[in-house]
């Protein structure tokens, strides 16, 4: 009973205060902001504020939520109270924060609203979020122009494949770049190509849509796609360069960016000064089919012959060379030959002038600047490797190297015509022309002549043990191949690299296309000239077991009598004859030309060896 | 030294090789700041004058806190004001970077003996995208404006009855680049002289880079202009200039 009457007094309490505080509220006028809900429409009648808004995706949210800052009705109405400013991002932070830096937000004050229109009628889109993309950009962006073209156009007509806007562009983070940092270009670049890449890299995509699957390895090939991959995107074209971003059309369609109307455009974004037919490059060569050229077909098949045969004839003739002198070393070591007669030092001190100081010194920068191409080069032609991209960071980057690469270019091109000037008066002596045959094909000229092809049988018949090893004279066929080969790979690398160096003065002359030659060329021909350097000439001379670990005459200029009559006894034996010996002996080199000698030529030789490890290393794993 | 002639003309050819391949660098003739160093000095004791170089209408749409809007044409006697105070460091900003070509201000403001003057690094743009706020005093809503391409407009201009091209670039670019037959109201003077733009036909808005012509579209439609359409990427790509990135 107590316990009823308790309960009684505390309603009774609970309901007179209650009542005040009622009245109170309704007797100083003030309302709170929690009852504007309803009240708005009172005021903001009609639609889409009624009915249409309490259907929306918004519809369980009260107007507060949304327009905040309105602490009293009075005050909204006689317009001293204005709501804030929306911010969609109080509830939609996530997207919100990234909408705040991208493209459309930064660079043109796009808020959420304008996308997303008639906000109080805002309904849940039937089908998938990327076909409602494309219609929601079209309301900016010309349908004609972007949507019914290339992707977009395939997409609307039902191949999901195809991209629509928001797969390239994203929805609420397409990046806001700065058009003036390099930085950014770079990475407005990347972005894009990358995109392009996640699709067309996609064999099982690409054979759906009967698109080639190797287009993006075929760019790979390319001077653009090698300084792309190397890490450099700010210096080449990417896709979207030659490609544009919309205008993704057949070349036949005249729409397209790549149409032949349109395709000179395309290249003077980056190039200037260039012939109308250095359009005809191509961007995506094919070299294993003769269908898109059979000029790049040829070449190729021409480098493999020339790669294949030159390195199966050396390295076979280096192998049976290793093998037969390690053989006839062990078998004197044992005791089963008898031991080679020592010649006894005849003129102690003195040696024989085998290289001028030029030629040595044209050595030296020839080694230098063939290193420097080396190590500038080959990281654009094996850029997927590691190495490479420390490579080229070492040297400064890919514009740097390219730097680099073309000083030590222009240094061998220098070496090249002064060599070829030295010929000349070695043939012509006073430009006198009487005799040149007999001094082109004599003992001294470097040019091959009848006694190289005896030469080469005679080593092949030592090697087999079917007879001694030929008598050489002041050159031997594999020094006159070293250096035919320079003049070679001169004529076909320095040719390819001034077409590669100078491409729009070459349109000139040739059609676009010779610049997908010369790049092939350029590579496969440095590929060769390297590893027969760095592998048959490091051999000849300085790896074969009697010369190992250095043959250093090229570097002092001179050597040792005996190593003359052992090695060259023609020549011994006609500068005997001739009375010429004795003024071409002078004094053996002194220490420090020693030791400066044998530490330069250990090390180009370490560095190639290491070089050549990394080249092969590329070539088997990547 | 009978090979002296021949190696310097040999290294004559490779200095003139290697001279095509070294490529031209330009100079920094400002000082910038940077975004984040702004705000650090506006929340210093002596907080700079942050001054707008682009128009009132953009101003209006969105801004830095605290900045005023002194249009890139401004009059002389505006810049003097500005110069006035020696002592206030004036922070000059546009939508994107300034530069003496393209914003009279930043060079009479240099000619003139200027206060301690800085150009914001990226303008606006990178203002926002460092993530600090901006101010709206009146937002203009962006309308439904196709943006078209070149081949349109030069399309849509052999039609019978062309619409009229508004050049919204500044008097500065349209002296050099001129755009035949249209119209030009620069940006900075829309609000003043959008009256004289005929209603009876429709327009097509032409700005410099396609950054600035939604807004004045969506103005213009506002005020009752027919704007159909817009000049995608602008007055340059009516005018190209080689583009950077290029292999040289």
């Amino acid at each position: 009973m107590k316990k009823g009457i308790f309960t009684q007094i505390l309603c009774i309490i609970f309901m007179t205060g209650l009542l005040f505080v009622t009245l109170a509220w309704a007797e100083s006028g003030e309302e709170g902001p929690g009852e504007g809900d309803f009240r708005c429409q009172n005021c903001h009648r009609g639609e889409p504020f009624e009915a249409a808004f309490f259907r929306s995706v918004h519809g369980n949210n009260g107007c507060l939520s949304c327009h905040q800052g309105i602490t009293s009705r009075e005050k909204h109405m006689t317009g001293e109270e204005k709501p804030q400013r929306l911010s969609c991002g109080a509830c939609h932070g996530d997207i919100s924060g990234r909408y705040e830096k991208s493209y459309h937000a930064v660079y043109q004050n796009i808020t959420c609203q304008d996308c997303h229109r008639n906000i109080h009628d805002l309904r849940k889109k039937e089908g998938d979020t990327r076909g409602n993309a494309i219609r929601t950009c079209m309301g900016c962006h010309s349908y004609a122009e972007y949507a019914a073209l290339g992707h977009t156009g395939k997409f609307l007509k039902g191949n999901r494949d195809a991209a629509s806007c928001s797969d390239c562009h994203g929805i609420h983070d397409m990046p806001a770049y700065d058009p003036a940092s390099p930085r950014d270009r770079a990475a407005r670049r990347i972005s894009s190509t990358e995109k392009c890449r996640s699709c067309h890299d996609n064999p099982a995509l690409a054979k759906r849509n009967h698109l080639s699957a190797s287009v993006i390895e075929r760019y790979g090939e390319t001077y653009h796609g090698k300084v792309y991959n190397v890490g450099y995107p700010e210096l080449v074209a990417g896709c979207a360069d030659c490609h544009t971003g919309h205008n993704i059309l057949p070349p036949e369609d005249r729409r397209s960016a790549l149409a032949p109307v349109h395709l000179a455009e395309r290249c003077a974004q980056c190039h200037q000064g260039f012939h109308p037919r250095f359009a005809r490059y191509i961007g995506h060569p094919d070299y294993s089919t003769p269908k898109q050229s059979p000029t790049l077909f040829i070449t190729n098949i021409f480098m493999i012959a020339l790669l294949a045969g030159t390195f199966l004839f050396f390295w076979v003739h280096s192998l049976l060379w290793w093998r037969k002198v390690y053989s006839l070393t062990c078998r004197e070591r044992r005791g089963y030959l008898k031991p080679r007669a020592i010649i006894p030092e005849c003129d102690v001190g003195r040696q024989v002038q085998r290289f001028t100081l030029v030629e040595r010194g044209m050595h030296v920068v020839l080694i230098l600047s063939f290193f420097t191409l080396v190590m500038t080069g080959f990281p654009l032609k094996y850029h997927d490797t590691a190495w490479a991209k420390v490579l080229i960071g070492f040297f400064g980057g890919a514009d740097m190297a390219g730097i680099f690469h073309r000083i030590a270019a222009a240094v061998l091109i220098g070496l090249f015509l002064y060599t070829f000037w030295l010929s000349l008066r070695f043939l012509f002596p006073g430009w006198k022309a009487s005799g040149w045959l007999g001094r082109l094909l004599g003992p001294d000229s470097l040019c091959p002549n009848l006694k190289d092809l005896q030469d080469i049988k005679g080593m092949f018949l030592w090697f087999f043990n079917r007879g001694d090893m030929p008598q050489f004279d002041r050159w031997t066929y594999w020094e006159k191949f070293d250096f035919f080969a320079v003049f070679w790979g001169m004529t076909v690398i320095g040719g390819s690299g001034l077409t590669l160096w100078f491409p729009e003065a070459a349109s000139y002359v040739f059609p676009g296309w010779i610049v997908n030659v010369a790049a092939l060329v350029h590579s496969e021909e440095a590929f060769l000239a390297a590893i027969f350097i760095f592998t048959v000439h490091f051999f000849n001379n300085h790896l074969v077991p009697n010369k190992f670990p250095l043959e250093d005459n090229v570097f002092t200029g001179r050597y040792s009598v005996e190593a003359l009559r052992e090695e060259r006894p023609l020549e011994y034996e006609r500068l005997v004859r001739e009375g010429r010996l004795e003024e071409m002996k002078r004094p053996a080199p002194g220490m420090i030309t020693q030791f400066l000698s044998s530490a330069f030529g250990l090390s180009s030789l370490l560095l190639g060896l290491f070089l050549t490890g990394l080249i092969f290393w590329a070539v088997i794993f990547y | 030294m009978k090979r002296l002639p021949g190696l310097i003309a040999l290294f004559s050819v490779m200095l003139i090789f290697l001279g095509c391949s070294f490529p031209s660098q330009e100079r920094q003739r400002e000082n910038v700041l940077t975004a984040s160093e702004l705000q650090t000095m506006l929340r210093g004791e002596n907080p700079p004058r942050v001054i707008y170089t682009g128009s009132l209408l953009e101003w209006r749409d969105v801004h830095i806190p605290h900045s005023r809007c002194v249009p890139c044409d401004a009059p002389e006697e505006a810049i003097r004001l500005l110069a006035e105070d020696r002592k206030t460091t004036l922070v000059l900003y546009g939508n994107g970077s300034l530069a003496r070509e393209t914003c009279p201000v930043l060079a009479k403001l240099n000619r003139e003996g200027k206060p301690p003057l800085y150009a914001l690094s990226g303008g606006l743009a990178a203002w926002k995208r460092s993530g600090f706020t901006t101010v709206s005093e009146e937002r203009i809503p962006r309308l439904a404006v196709p943006g078209i391409s070149m081949e349109t407009l030069r399309a849509y201009t052999k039609k019978g009855k062309a619409p009229l091209i508004l050049d919204i670039r500044s008097a500065l670019t349209v002296r050099t680049r001129p755009i035949p037959n249209a119209l030009n109201i620069p940006m900075t003077r829309l609000h003043e002289y959008y009256g004289d733009i005929p209603l009876d036909r429709s327009v097509i808005v032409v700005d410099e880079d396609g950054t600035r012509d939604l807004l004045a579209a969506s103005y213009l439609l506002r005020k009752g202009v027919s704007v159909t359409a817009r000049l995608r990427g602008g007055g340059v790509t009516l005018f190209p200039a080689k583009a950077e990135g290029g292999s040289r």
